[in-house]
């Protein structure tokens, strides 16, 4: 059996690739890949290092340091799940009004195409 | 003045034409505003008539598309617009009663129908109306009148993430101080007793919350 540092470490190790390659291939914007590089980065040492959860557990009075690493990634998916959910109703207001503005542009567009056809036979009849 | 009469249309094509031709009678200004309906064709058939529209690439709602008027309205530089369904519920005579406010400085003229609602509906609307502040009869009404001034407004910031043009347009016009009123119409009994906006009980509900969830965060 292998110690459960190492299966930690490799989790933390597979996240950080995937977002690795995600951001390579132009899926996941810089801006926001890096929230996702942190947490990546976060689990590979905490993989490492369990002893820095347990201490901050033992100084936070949290008898049961697991709990304690539940909490936090709770916390963090917590605010994520927000941000996301932010960005989200931004955009969609977003693209209501410039689906708005498409739509009377294009209108403009149609509009302006028809006086200029009609001012082309205008000018062609009389000769 | 100019007025611009704005119907928006969502599926309801077989409506449409006698409900246009009406209006023409009364109105030289009109655009349908096609709020991403299935089926295009239909505009050809408009435009063959010679009416004026523009037209959504996708639905936004009642709300989204006349928001999309009011950008037209206000680019084609319209001193007003009168908001006017194209199901038939609303009558020709009601946008004429409504155009005098407009043209005599009333930011937002509310067509009110006073055989409406059974009474259920209306202790709803009591109580929306003490928790939004309003005294308005009957808010749900979709034939209105609005100025320059109040389209400016209301094409942005909160306005957008409205979907009706309902309680939350009046309480937010009343915030920013716009002047209204409320003007009796005559309007149509609809053929088919069944609200197209409201067709369950899950979304009379869910759209209480979201209109007392955008009134309550907003309240002075």
């Amino acid at each position: 059996m292998i110690s459960y540092r190492i299966t930690t470490t490799i989790i933390g190790a597979i996240l950080f690739s995937i977002i690795f390659a995600l951001v390579r291939r132009g899926k996941l914007q810089e801006k926001y890949a890096l929230a996702w590089f942190a947490i990546g980065i976060i689990t590979v040492i905490l993989g490492l290092f369990p002893i820095i959860i347990d201490s901050i557990a033992r100084l936070t009075g949290i008898t049961y340091p697991p709990a304690l690493l539940f909490a936090l990634a709770a916390g963090v998916l917590l605010i994520q799940n927000l941000y996301l959910f932010i960005y989200s109703s931004q955009n969609e207001l977003r693209i209501k009004e410039l689906l708005q503005q498409v739509a009377v542009l294009n209108k403009l567009v149609d509009d302006l195409r028809a006086a200029d056809a009609q001012k082309s036979d205008d000018t062609v009849t009389p000769s | 003045m100019r007025i611009l009469v704005l119907v928006p249309v969502y599926n309801e094509w077989p409506h449409l034409l006698p409900v246009l031709n009406g209006l023409r009678q009364h109105f030289s200004d009109i655009l349908v505003v096609d709020d991403g309906s299935d089926d295009k064709s239909f505009l050809v058939n408009l435009k063959n008539e010679g009416f004026e529209y523009v037209s959504l690439a996708f639905n936004l709602g009642h709300w989204g598309a006349i928001q999309a008027g009011f950008r037209y309205a206000l680019q084609e530089g319209y001193d007003g617009a009168i908001t006017f369904d194209g199901d038939g519920q609303h009558l020709p005579e009601g946008a004429i009663r409504i155009k005098p406010y407009v043209e005599g400085g009333y930011d937002v003229v509310v067509g009110k129908d006073n055989g409406r609602g059974t009474l259920p509906k209306k202790v709803c609307w009591w109580a929306l109306n003490r928790v939004a502040g309003l005294e308005i009869q009957d808010f749900t009404s979709g034939l209105r009148g609005y100025s320059r001034s109040a389209m400016n407004h209301l094409i942005q910031g909160p306005f957008l993430s409205l979907h009706y043009q309902d309680l939350g347009v009046l309480f937010m016009a009343q915030r920013m101080g716009l002047k209204m009123i409320e003007v009796p119409t005559p309007m149509k009994e609809r053929a088919d007793s069944k609200s197209k906006v409201f067709p369950t009980v899950t979304s009379i509900i869910s759209y209480l919350c979201i209109t007392l969830t955008f009134i309550l965060v907003r309240r002075p």
